[in-house]
């Protein structure tokens, strides 16, 4: 079957600075894809080659059989790949409703596409904030809104790049709880994150970056402690 | 919305209803004319806040749009000799606002491929442009302008000074702050203004920023078209001098003395800047060397403007 997402030789980097060394792997339809690494392994550099943002890219990125490599970065999330960024990063002078209204996309093309109502049954914390602007929303609450505003683009592939980040552990739980959900809805997503316990029981395939290269692929239950020790000093 | 704003945008309009019976009774037809001014003014100012404020895009060319409007007016008029369809309102506004706008929607498409300082000199060329392509239509009036054959007729109702020319104006310009309040709180509102805070993250939500502003661009030059019309039959004359740079800055200056970004901003902007103008040069022919510098001392003191002063709530 053809996967959702496929890298091909994937290389990338800042002016004469190159972070990703050939990276290969694929995601399928429906499949939750773990990527590690220590910082500074190319990990966003990755999502930023995937979504046409980082400065220079080689290689090939196909999503569902198309190359991305060229296109405008509105259109490579169009196509559909909905990021939840480092960082959060919500738009801070609008409301949580506005967040959410204002990146709404590809409903046509969804059977069950997502809506406000649908993303709030999924991030209830939201509910009660809809009117207050996103600037005064928590940490977690802006993790939420972030990933809520992600699913409002009907994305085919969910990636997330370090969403627990700085949360508590009642939030991080919760959030994946969440992805939990979307997962058993059929969600195909990549995740990145420093939590590796519960990236292990979430994945259906984890890889592993090493100076911008696959250090390791597989399975969650094929994963050592010895490869962990190895590759993410853990 | 902020309840403080919203209170004296509300007084505003009040008083300029009541400056329609007042003017006739204490028979002062200039306080008409001059609340009119404030009108039209405020219509335009309301167009480039949907590009000033709500995109943040410093465009400084808009003057022109309203010479496209007023332009439109003129020619029409001189061409048809005031009679005719091309004498009727209901051909005119429509031409003007089409006129502006598809031109405001050509200069966005180039201009918005640059950014910051590039971006402004670039809307400064455009409106630049269309000044010089005024002043070279020797055959209405060339440098000096044109006075109006005859004004902009909607059936038997003559939209040229007077009352019901002023009537006419309020409606337009309560019609313009509507539309700006409903695009401000529309998906597409909130596009503007979420890519003015941060353009590539709304590009990595899959959102095409361009066609937004571009959209943004033509909407602003129909409001700035319509303001010309009014405008042309208000003055009853057309003149290139009501659309150089001068006057572009002059609607920036009354967009970020109201409050860019808001709905009441561009009302409070130009009612602040034109009562100003007319209490300071009645003191003083010198008026300017204070009104320049007590304009950049207001902004530079209240920098979200008079709505921001009286407490900015979300979109003023």
């Amino acid at each position: 079957m053809r996967p959702l997402l496929r890298l091909e030789g994937v290389e990338a980097g800042y002016g004469a600075a190159r972070v990703l060394n050939g990276v290969s792997f694929d995601i399928g339809a429906s499949e939750v894809v773990a990527l590690m690494g220590r910082n500074g392994m190319g990990k966003t550099t990755l999502v930023r080659a995937i979504l046409g943002l980082a400065p220079w890219v080689r290689g090939r990125v196909l999503f569902d059989g198309r190359e991305l490599r060229g296109h405008p970065t509105f259109r490579i999330a169009r196509a559909g790949i909905g990021l939840v960024p480092e960082g959060r990063q919500v738009f801070p002078n609008l409301t949580v409703r506005e967040n959410l209204d204002a990146t709404a996309a590809n409903r046509a093309k969804n059977p069950a596409p997502w809506t406000i109502d649908r993303v709030v049954a999924m991030l209830p914390q939201l509910a009660a904030r809809m009117s207050a602007m996103a600037s005064t929303l928590s940490g977690g609450e802006q993790q939420m809104l972030s990933i809520g505003r992600a699913l409002m683009t009907n994305p085919a592939l969910l990636v997330l790049d370090e969403a627990t980040e700085g949360l508590s552990p009642a939030l991080r739980a919760e959030i994946w709880q969440c992805l939990a959900t979307l997962q058993r809805q059929g969600q195909s997503i990549l995740l990145i994150d420093k939590h590796v316990a519960a990236m292990r029981g979430l994945a259906d395939r984890i890889v592993i970056l090493e100076k911008g290269r696959v250090a390791w692929r597989g399975t969650p239950d094929t994963l050592t402690d010895d490869v962990l020790q190895r590759t993410l000093g853990v | 919305m902020n309840r403080a704003a919203a209170l004296l945008a509300a007084a505003l309009l009040a008083a300029m209803i009541a400056a329609a019976p007042a003017a006739i009774v204490l028979d002062q037809p200039y306080l008409l004319f001059l609340f009119q001014q404030i009108a039209i003014l405020a219509i335009a100012a309301v167009g480039l806040n949907l590009v000033l404020g709500y995109a943040g895009l410093p465009a400084f060319g808009h003057a022109a749009f309203v010479g496209i409007g007023a332009y439109t007016v003129g020619i029409a008029a001189a061409e048809s000799g005031g009679t005719g369809l091309l004498a009727s309102g209901w051909v005119q506004v429509p031409l003007a606002a089409v006129l502006a706008a598809t031109i405001g929607a050509l200069i966005g498409s180039v201009s918005l491929r640059t950014r910051g300082v590039a971006f402004l000199m670039i809307t400064l060329a455009f409106g630049q442009m269309l000044y010089y392509g005024a002043v070279s239509l020797e055959r209405y009036g060339g440098d000096d302008g044109m006075n109006l054959v005859a004004p902009t007729q909607f059936g038997t109702f003559a939209l040229s000074r007077g009352l019901g020319a002023y009537v006419a104006a309020l409606i337009v310009l309560l019609v313009a702050l509507y539309v700006s309040f409903r695009l401000s709180r529309s998906p597409f509102g909130a596009v503007l203004r979420g890519a003015a805070a941060n353009e590539r993250r709304m590009l990595a939500v899959g959102v095409s920023v361009f066609r937004y502003r571009v959209t943004a661009f033509a909407l602003s030059g129909a409001l700035c078209g319509i303001a010309g019309v009014l405008a042309a039959n208000h003055s009853g004359f057309v003149s290139p001098a009501s659309m150089g740079w001068t006057r572009s800055v002059e609607l920036a200056v009354m967009v970020l003395l109201g409050g860019a970004g808001t709905t009441f901003g561009p009302l409070f902007g130009a009612a602040a800047f034109v009562l100003l103008e007319e209490a300071l040069s009645g003191v003083s022919e010198h008026w300017r060397i204070v009104f320049g510098p007590l304009l950049l001392l207001i902004v530079i003191a209240a920098p979200g403007g008079i709505a921001g002063l009286l407490g900015r709530g979300r979109n003023g």
